[in-house]
């Protein structure tokens, strides 16, 4: 397999499946004759990758809502990626035929109990909590949790989601569950070459980035970089006005004449005159009409 | 035994042949070779016809004379700048040891990495300090240190 | 008569290039003809195609390739580093690649595991090596990118904090000169340098090749000033006054913590430049032109 373009990779997937497209392939896939068929199994891109999904963390304590074992507090010990579930340690369990390749030492029959997977959905969370009333840790059902942020948890030595509970303003923090065994990490900051600070600000005259290398560092054929709209651009993409003809260039003069004149007021003889007018008409049609 | 699609299964041979010639929704025959697919692909260099020439981007960096020598223009040639000998920091490796915790930056009071009030903060700190971390650069409790 | 045929009978003789290699090299003999195989093939040390190669090795194992013990740098890791280094990581993020893809192509052509250890649905330990070199790479162009992008926004607003920015440092400097010790002066000089380097992009430890421009002149009239104040007295500060001018400031600019007794020796020259004919000529040049007859008269001086 090429490993020198994602491009390339690609063409070699297809290569490998004579040439079949993906939807070509999940069709295939589906229409398959149910052997064995699980119903819990899920296609590779709905697996949970990450901890919003699962939610429930290997040595979280949790309570069963459903099913045979439901209202059973036990603790969550691994995922099953390829169903999204998890196994507990006192969780439900199926029985199942196990041929003798997958025996375990200790596995005396073909027919054996194995751990079902329990969706996140059907657990709930159960915290801890100080009762003062009593004075003794307590054990509470936590109805709802969401994440906020994410949180450096010097346990795992990793950024994590931040569980929290959020009741009427408060909020309480939930905290996830230790490792077994602290976790040997190194490399901490300062410690080795690829740790080590070598960069800084130290002038505004010079650039520390050379000019040669700016072109590979920045693509100037980016279709992220729209440019500014400057009024030049507007003044080539702005077709000209046409000259005026001599006739519009008397109209418009005209007009202007006419504004430069202004808006007279109308004098008590201008109105009387008008007035006389209209009655004149007003009583021509009446003669006419014969209306009294 | 081969698999047959499962839309088939109860069917018979008679009623298979009586099936009215068709396509599926996507495109593909009802039983045959596929004819679907995407064909808008770049040509690759086996395709085209006598007068299509597909280069690798590597030739074509000068020109015959009529010597029949070939004079290479050198601004056509694509050269690399490597590191220089003395400044090559070899200790770097390509990827780091998913042991070592990750570091996140903060820009609390600034736009964010390209604001030049943090640029002009920090050639402050490099005036006064020199080439050395001060307290803003150290990573706190919380594994965050400042941008 | 037998003999005698024998004595005319040619004999095959060597190749004269043949003769004139046995003379030269007498000493040749005969040894065991030499296997054409792996192991009898030398190959120097530092020979140019070992890049590809881990270490010297044919090929790593799988206790090597555990792509999940491996991450990408992160963008803030990244920030710490200079242009330099960020370099070399790029050319060393190269060279690895270089290196997966050949083992890859190895395994592909050994068919082992179906191509380098990938089934249908996920990427062999290599290809998963390789993108996460890859995200290394981009997210070292982000990072100058992103550095450039500052440099070039602080050069927008430079104009406006600058005179800010050299009178702040005055402050602090004479501040702190006054009664320092001799470690602290000398930290302080290490400060001057650097912010003549930082603001005027002159570097005063090495003045040799140095071109005189604008910025050199506003780099000798500042410090010239700051020198002035530093260690000239009240009255001597009250006689010169302001310094304006880059021929004026360049005999100052040149005085340091170990010939700050010269003071006086300086301010007599300066006065006398001014009282000679030539001082209203200079004056109507241009600031680059007038630091360049003070240079000239300086080593006059001298």
């Amino acid at each position: 397999m090429s490993n020198v373009s994602v491009a390339g990779r690609r063409f070699w997937k297809r290569a490998s499946h004579d040439f079949l497209r993906p939807h070509e392939l999940k069709r295939i896939k589906t229409n398959r004759l149910p052997f064995f068929k699980r119903n819990d199994f899920v296609l590779s891109e709905d697996e949970y990758k990450d901890f919003e999904q699962w939610r429930y963390f290997p040595g979280d304590r949790v309570m069963i809502t459903t099913g045979e074992k439901k209202g059973t507090v036990t603790k969550v010990v691994s995922y099953i990626n390829s169903s999204n579930s998890l196994i507990l340690e006192d969780g439900p369990t199926y029985r199942t035929i196990l041929p003798k390749q997958f025996w375990q030492p200790g596995t005396t029959s073909y027919v054996n109990e194995i751990p079902e997977g329990v969706k996140p959905q059907d657990l709930k969370l159960v915290a801890k909590v100080h009762d003062e009333a009593t004075g003794k840790d307590k054990d509470v059902i936590v109805h709802k949790f969401e994440f906020l942020g994410k949180h450096f948890n010097k346990e795992w030595q990793t950024w994590l989601p931040t569980r929290v509970v959020k009741d009427k303003g408060e909020v309480l923090y939930l905290p996830w569950p230790a490792p077994e065994s602290p976790l040997e990490r190194t490399g901490a900051s300062g410690e080795d070459a690829n740790s080590e600070r070598s960069y800084y600000v130290d002038s505004v005259v010079h650039n520390q980035i050379p000019k040669d290398a700016l072109k590979d560092i920045r693509n100037p054929y980016s279709k992220y970089k729209r440019g500014t709209f400057e009024q030049r651009h507007l003044n080539k993409f702005t077709a000209p006005d046409m000259p005026l003809s001599e006739t519009k260039k008397a109209y418009l003069s005209e007009l202007e004449a006419k504004k430069a004149l202004g808006h007279k007021k109308l004098t008590p003889e201008v109105k009387d005159f008008i007035g006389g007018r209209v009655k004149k008409f007003v009583e021509s049609q009446k003669k006419d009409l014969n209306i009294q | 035994m081969k698999q047959t699609c499962v839309n088939l299964f109860h069917e018979t041979a008679a009623t298979q042949l009586k099936r009215p010639w068709k396509k599926y929704r996507d495109g593909t025959l009802f039983y045959g070779l596929t004819k679907a697919g995407s064909k808008r692909h770049a040509l690759t260099t086996k395709q085209g016809n006598k007068t299509f020439y597909k280069g690798t981007r590597a030739s074509g960096v000068g020109s015959h004379t009529k010597f029949g020598e070939y004079v290479i223009n050198w601004s056509k040639v694509r050269t690399y700048v490597a590191p220089a000998k003395e400044t090559w920091n070899k200790e770097l490796s390509p990827l780091i040891r998913e042991t070592v915790p990750e570091v996140r930056n903060s820009f609390a009071g600034f736009k964010g990495p390209s604001d030049p009030k943090l640029y002009l903060k920090k050639l402050n700190e490099y005036i006064v300090y020199g080439p050395q971390e001060t307290e803003d650069h150290v990573i706190n409790d919380r594994n965050v240190e400042r941008g | 008569m037998f003999k005698k045929n024998i004595s005319n009978v040619k004999v095959a003789h060597f190749h004269t290039a043949s003769k004139i290699n046995g003379r030269i090299r007498s000493n040749i003999q005969i040894r065991a003809p030499i296997e054409p195989t792996v192991k009898n093939i030398k190959v120097n040390e530092d020979h140019p195609l070992w890049q590809f190669f881990h270490e010297k090795k044919f090929i790593r194992g799988e206790e090597d390739m555990q792509p999940s013990s491996w991450r990408s740098w992160t963008v803030p890791e990244l920030r710490r580093k200079s242009f330099d280094d960020l370099h070399s990581l790029w050319f060393n993020c190269l060279k690895e690649r270089n290196i997966l893809a050949r083992e890859a192509h190895l395994l592909e052509s050994m068919k082992v595991n179906g191509g380098a250890g990938t089934t249908e649905q996920t990427d062999g330990p290599h290809d998963q090596l390789s993108e996460k070199v890859r995200t290394t790479m981009w997210r070292i162009r982000h990072v100058l990118g992103e550095r450039q992008k500052a440099f070039e926004n602080t050069q927008q607003v430079i104009p406006e904090y600058k005179q800010q920015f050299l009178e702040n440092f005055k402050e602090r400097y004479l501040d702190e000169a006054n009664g320092a010790t001799e470690v602290e002066q000398q930290d302080l000089e290490d400060q001057l340098a650097r912010l003549n380097w930082a603001l005027f992009g002159i570097d005063v430890n090495n003045l040799q090749d140095i071109t005189i421009n604008k910025e050199f002149v506003e780099c000798v009239i500042y410090n010239g000033n700051l020198k002035l104040q530093k260690f000239g007295s009240k009255e001597q500060l009250d006689s010169v006054g302001v310094i304006t001018n880059a021929y004026d400031a360049f005999p100052l600019f040149t005085l340091s913590q170990e010939n700050s007794d010269k003071l006086g020796d300086l301010l007599a020259s300066i006065e006398k430049n001014r009282s000679s004919e030539k001082y209203a000529e200079i004056m109507k040049m241009v600031p680059v032109k007038q630091l360049e007859q003070a240079i000239l008269g300086f080593e006059e001086v001298l």
